[in-house]
């Protein structure tokens, strides 16, 4: 039986050119980024005289290409973590929602809660972020005011899509459960809603808007 | 997705200079993936370089969707014949001397050859070139939202072909047959 996050493991294994693999520019690579912007820098350096122009250009070209190497060094020094990249999960393994009753329907557990602090943890190479969470209020599920979560979810920031999701603040959470009572969001983007000026606030890439029962009885305003 | 936006010249070319030390690396791999040749993938790599730099210079806009979809188009004028996945991953492995396919490996990629091109195609966008919802939605121009139910289904096609792969006992090896 293939689980929820095996077909990610599974293709990813047979890549024949890992990300890892797609660090850093090759020399060809910083050559040609040096022809195609070298021209464009030696046109922003004054023109020298008429004479001497051939000359100016080819030390004005050269020195453009060092630059540009030394610019790409510096880039990937400062910058490890490419787009879709990087020592987190950027991509969960989860299906869409398209509507409403399709989101709320596949949550165990529908609550407002204040996230608190958490730590990285790794299983089977997916790293994830643990963290306890108070209910606040609960539209769904067995757990009422005043209890708390255990919530594993994709580290925010360890990829393209990942939940903004920040210690000491307050959220809707739709919630599937893992094993061990450990709760996870049903999908990365729509399983987190913000709370702000008692509204739910949904994140980029998702269009469900929560049910009005499911705001009412999480005590927040219906838009 | 970043953008480049008119500027001075000085300004294009540190902004594509920043495009460039970020995405070629991704780019390149994108289409050696699918050529099997490395050299063919620097070749075309470049080219996908060299209009998105022509194209700065026009004025016009270029970010990271933009730079697969021209890659992909180039992929798909020089190499029309359909090399098997396969094909490809054993020509990667022996050119980059790493170990060959395994037992269960091998099945995935069967799994991966059988599936429909649409399937396969946003799970390998995905998995391999580890591409965000916005830059698949570009490639295979699609909306976000879109992306995720086509990966939803692409997932369910692929455990249901994984099960076949593993039923038929042409697909395992010596020691799983045994």
């Amino acid at each position: 039986m293939i689980n929820r996050t095996h077909v990610k493991s599974l293709v990813q294994q047979v890549n024949p050119v890992p990300v890892a693999m797609t660090d850093g520019l090759s020399a060809r690579a910083a050559e040609e980024l040096a022809d195609l912007v070298g021209p464009v820098e030696a046109q922003r350096r004054a023109p020298a005289p008429r004479s001497s122009r051939r000359g100016f250009l080819v030390a004005a070209v050269a020195c453009t290409a060092a630059a540009v190497v030394a610019t790409v060094a510096v880039f990937a020094l400062n910058d490890p973590k490419e787009p879709g990249e990087g020592g987190g999960d950027p991509m969960a393994d989860e299906p869409y929602f398209g509507t409403t009753a399709e989101l709320e329907g596949a949550s165990v557990l529908i609550v407002r809660a204040r996230l608190g602090a958490g730590h990285e943890e790794t299983t089977d190479g997916l790293t994830e972020t643990v963290a306890t969470a108070q209910v606040l209020a609960t539209a769904k599920g067995a757990f009422p005011t005043g209890t708390r979560i255990e919530l594993a979810y994709t580290t925010p920031g360890s990829g393209p899509e990942t939940a903004d999701l920040a210690a000491g603040k307050e959220y809707v959470l739709l919630l599937d459960e893992l094993d061990g009572n450990r709760f996870t969001p049903v999908n990365t983007t729509q399983g987190v809603y913000g709370v702000e000026d008692g509204h739910a606030v949904a994140g980029d890439d998702n269009d469900v808007t929560l049910s009005a029962g499911v705001l009412k009885a999480l005590r927040l305003l219906t838009p | 997705m970043e953008n480049i936006q008119t500027g001075n010249d000085r300004e294009r070319a540190a902004r594509f200079t920043a495009l460039y030390v970020r995405d070629h690396p991704r780019v390149s791999a994108f289409v050696y993936r699918r050529t099997g040749d490395r050299g063919s993938a620097e070749e075309l790599t470049a080219e996908v370089f060299r209009i998105a730099w022509e194209r700065v210079l026009g004025g016009e806009e270029v970010g990271t969707g933009w730079l697969f979809v021209t890659a992909r188009n180039l992929l798909s004028n020089h190499h029309r014949a359909a090399t098997r996945l396969t094909e490809l991953h054993r020509r990667i492995t022996d050119e980059l001397d790493r170990a060959p396919a395994s037992g269960e490996d091998s099945g995935v990629l069967e799994t991966l050859e059988r599936l429909p091109e649409r399937h396969r195609d946003v799970l390998l966008l995905r998995y391999w070139d580890g591409l965000s919802t916005a830059e698949t939605a570009a490639v295979v121009g699609c909306s976000g939202p879109t992306v995720w139910v086509r990966l939803h289904r692409a997932r369910e096609a692929f455990r249901e072909a994984f099960r076949d792969v593993h039923a038929s006992p042409a697909s395992l090896s010596p020691e799983e047959s045994a």
